[in-house]
């Protein structure tokens, strides 16, 4: 399990961090002392770093720098400074990413692994979600059922991606449409049906019969017992 | 010439006063009959004399002038002179005051706005991602307006920056699609909570300009689209290569307003209706467009829709 620290003084963005790194299985721990931030990464030896620029006590370039004389840790920098002085600043003090303030989870997520992909999983083990037997590999958009590998069209696979994220939720048709927007597909209501039951069909033809459910008048569902 | 008839007119009292010398002597010359010779050989003699230090005058005259033309001022020569100099210096004195105040008074105001700006960033970012994880009606309306505020901080920024002179301009060729996507995706929410069809295919264009900037007026642009448009279509497309359209099925905009719509503070009908239209985007639309060297314009219909043109075409480079 990767463990990711996050040293954002707003308690708001710092617990919106933490929610959606943990449906990722991520162990986040949000920075408690802003005086003692070196002592807090020796102590944790986090695998990814989250810093917000303006801190209290000590900027984060400041930070960032100190981290640097020993670490190559990933840093990602979260400001409300969009401007390019600001990005060319934090990636010359050493950061990885820079995101501006205000960002969707999915960027963030997306960020994240990105960056812990290039710099733990060689063999491309994790970012898996997993349900009925059924596992969903983030690396190349596939889905593998009893040994046997399924490939997803680029729709498909953005809406197995939520449903599998909200297990055992229902989700909306209106957050799957949102979803697929992010990825640049713009599609309406009937094309977002046309995508599910093709996506249906797929599932089916490898053996996952009923994997996802329809909940009338709301969206769809996918239930695992686990 | 025009500089010497002024100098006459500043001496006329002068001129006056000679010739009427003049005419007094010669007149009493003739008077006592005495020979024509002896009224003409003084006569000649003294205008002569006359003409000459007229020409060292006049020469004075005009170096004075452009001595004061160019802000500084010569040595005051009587009382009267010196008095306007002591009064062009105090107001000198007073402007220059008034302009260093405003000027510290516009950037502390600048200085506050960009920080407040970045200050309302962090709840905004906050609300942002807790409202992301609730998937109801309300949360998606709540994102929606959540929108719109991060829109109106990237206008405060805007109107900051556009006549600033610390503004950047980064002008290379810049591909069309990359600017539209991202405008669409912010509006995502609000496409799909009004049932809006998006019908945009990439445009394929790329055109000399700045992407921050374009970016702005795309989205603006977009942002009006969605926000007057209650049922139908958002279409956006190239008629020619480097003409962008975007195209809405909305209420339209009355004849009477649509010359009048990139004019500051203007809100026309609509906002009228609209109390939270300000008048005030597609004005920095147009400013910016102006700044950039492109063209912005509108065609509308009321009741059937709006269609806005950019057109993004590099005016062909003249060599002198």
């Amino acid at each position: 399990m990767y463990k990711i620290y996050v040293v954002e003084d707003d308690k708001g963005i710092a617990d919106g961090i933490s929610q959606c790194l943990a449906a990722w299985e991520m162990e986040v721990h949000v920075v408690s002392d802003f005086r003692n931030v070196m002592g807090e990464i020796n102590e944790l030896e986090p695998h990814l770093i989250i810093m917000d620029i303006t801190l209290p006590y000590m900027g984060g370039y400041h930070w960032c720098q100190e981290i640097r004389k020993n670490s190559s840790v990933p840093i990602i920098f979260i400001s409300s400074a969009t401007d390019n002085m600001n990005i060319i600043m934090a990636m010359n003090m050493g950061a990885d990413d820079y995101i501006p303030k205000p960002f969707d989870q999915s960027i963030l997520i997306a960020k994240v692994q990105a960056l812990l992909r290039r710099a733990y999983d060689f063999n491309q083990g994790s970012f898996t979600l997993k349900a009925k037997g059924a596992v969903l590999n983030t690396n190349d958009n596939s889905l593998t059922y009893e040994g046997r590998k399924i490939e997803l069209a680029r729709n498909e696979y953005k809406i197995l991606l939520v449903l599998m994220q909200n297990k055992n939720k229902v989700v909306s048709r209106e957050k799957l449409m949102e979803a697929l927007w992010e990825t640049d597909s713009f599609v309406d209501e009937n094309t977002l049906t046309v995508n599910v039951g093709r996506l249906r069909k797929t599932l089916e033809s490898a053996g996952l019969k009923d994997f996802i459910k329809t909940k009338f008048g709301v969206g769809y569902i996918l239930e695992d017992e686990e | 010439m025009k500089l010497f008839s002024g100098y006459l007119k500043y001496r006329v009292k002068l001129f006056v006063t000679c010739a009427a010398v003049m005419g007094i002597f010669a007149s009493s010359y003739l008077l006592f009959d005495m020979p024509p010779i002896a009224v003409l050989y003084p006569l000649i003699l003294t205008v002569v004399i006359g003409l000459v230090a007229m020409g060292f005058d006049f020469a004075l005259f005009v170096k004075r002038h452009e001595r004061i033309l160019s802000e500084e001022l010569p040595a005051p020569k009587n009382q009267l002179e010196e008095d306007y100099q002591y009064i062009i210096e105090k107001l000198n004195e007073e402007a220059k005051m008034a302009e260093r105040k405003a000027s510290a008074d516009y950037t502390d105001m600048v200085e506050y706005y960009t920080v407040w700006a970045h200050q309302i960033k962090t709840p905004i970012a906050a609300m942002r991602l807790n409202l992301q994880s609730e998937d109801t009606e309300s949360a998606r309306k709540l994102m929606g307006d959540l929108g719109r505020i991060e829109a109106y901080v990237e206008m405060v920024l805007t109107f900051l920056r556009l006549d600033s002179i610390n503004t950047d301009y980064l002008i290379k060729e810049y591909d069309i699609d990359e600017m539209v996507r991202p405008a669409i995706r912010k509006f995502s929410r609000e496409f799909i909570l009004k049932k809006l069809k998006l019908e945009y295919e990439p445009v394929n264009y790329k055109a000399v300009t700045d992407s921050k900037w374009l970016s702005f007026i795309i989205e603006q642009v977009i942002s009006n689209a969605v926000k007057y448009t209650s049922e139908g279509s958002v279409r956006i497309y190239m008629n020619e290569p480097g003409v962008l359209c975007i195209e809405d099925t909305g209420i339209g905009i009355s004849a009477e307003d649509l010359p009048r719509i990139f004019e500051n503070g203007y809100t026309g009908f609509n906002g009228r209706e609209d109390k939270r239209a300000s008048g005030i985007g597609l004005y920095l639309c147009k400013r910016i467009c102006d700044n950039l060297g492109h063209k912005i314009s509108a065609e509308s219909k009321v009741g059937e829709g709006t269609k806005m043109v950019l057109d993004l075409r590099a005016k062909p480079v003249e060599v002198e």
